[in-house]
């Protein structure tokens, strides 16, 4: 869980997981056409992304495709939340949603 | 690009418990929304999935059965009656061992471009995969999957 928290600790990795999220699956290609950085530093993050499990590389024909493993933050909100309030802290950030409309995390 | 999803988890387990795990019925109600899992195990037959009640919430087709490494079947909705006239998409199961766990990777494919049961589907599976693996490990599925004991998720 601490390699999923501190891959989790950085900005890039966490825009990577958003435009995997938006997506479904994106080659190294298409993933750093988004980014303004080298596709080695790119390559770098998703490494640590797939090694902490967050995101599972699979070969589609002749290319890798990187989809977002959305079970590793399942076993975080299970862990902390499932027990107590599921249904209020789904709402709550509903609200949030709501009221901030949409807007990714940029912090 | 057809829609598609991935789930992977590491359970401390063995490949023979993990099959064991997907496809006895005992096992599936305790960590997937109460249903219980009905087939015979050969190549073209029916998979249902029940409640208690005898009611389907969810049917298909079985179509690779390779133990305890490969499980494929199709997948159709039935907790709606919009979302059941939609054409089965695909479940798969692949188990690999790795040291003293076991890697399952669960890949949901072959949906439509326009499915509705795509957007909907991706929140269950996490709940269902934790849960299982909550199951395996500590012997107690989880409370979001229908488990009335809570446990706490291995790290």
């Amino acid at each position: 869980m601490e390699r999923v928290f501190k891959a989790l600790a950085d900005g890039t990795r966490r825009r990577i997981l958003d435009r995997l999220f938006d997506t479904d699956s994106l080659s190294l290609g298409e993933l750093c056409s988004g980014l303004e950085m080298s596709r080695q530093a790119v390559s770098k993050h998703l490494g640590i992304l797939e090694t902490a499990g967050l995101v599972v590389a699979v070969r589609r024909g002749r290319e890798k495709r990187h989809f977002l493993n959305p079970v590793p933050i399942q076993q975080i909100g299970d862990r902390w939340i499932a027990k107590y309030a599921r249904k209020q802290a789904r709402a709550i950030t509903a609200l949030k949603g709501a009221l901030e409309e949409g807007s990714h995390d940029a912090s | 690009m057809h829609p598609e999803h991935i789930y992977q988890t590491y359970i401390r387990t063995t490949p023979q418990r993990l099959w064991e795990a997907i496809t006895s019925p005992e096992f599936t109600r305790q960590y997937f929304h109460c249903m219980h899992i009905d087939c015979d195990w050969q190549p073209g037959s029916e998979v249902k999935f029940r409640y208690d009640d005898g009611r389907v919430g969810c049917e298909g087709t079985l179509l690779d059965c390779v133990p305890p490494r490969l499980l494929r079947y199709t997948w159709r909705f039935l907790f709606d009656e919009e979302l059941a006239r939609e054409r089965p998409s695909t479940v798969t199961f692949e188990i690999e061992p790795s040291g003293e766990n076991c890697r399952l990777r669960v890949t949901h494919n072959d949906f439509d471009a326009d499915s509705k049961v795509f957007p909907m589907i991706s929140e269950g599976w996490s709940e269902v995969i934790s849960s299982l693996k909550s199951l395996l490990e500590t012997g107690a599925a989880l409370e979001v999957a229908g488990n009335t004991e809570a446990s706490r998720g291995a790290a």
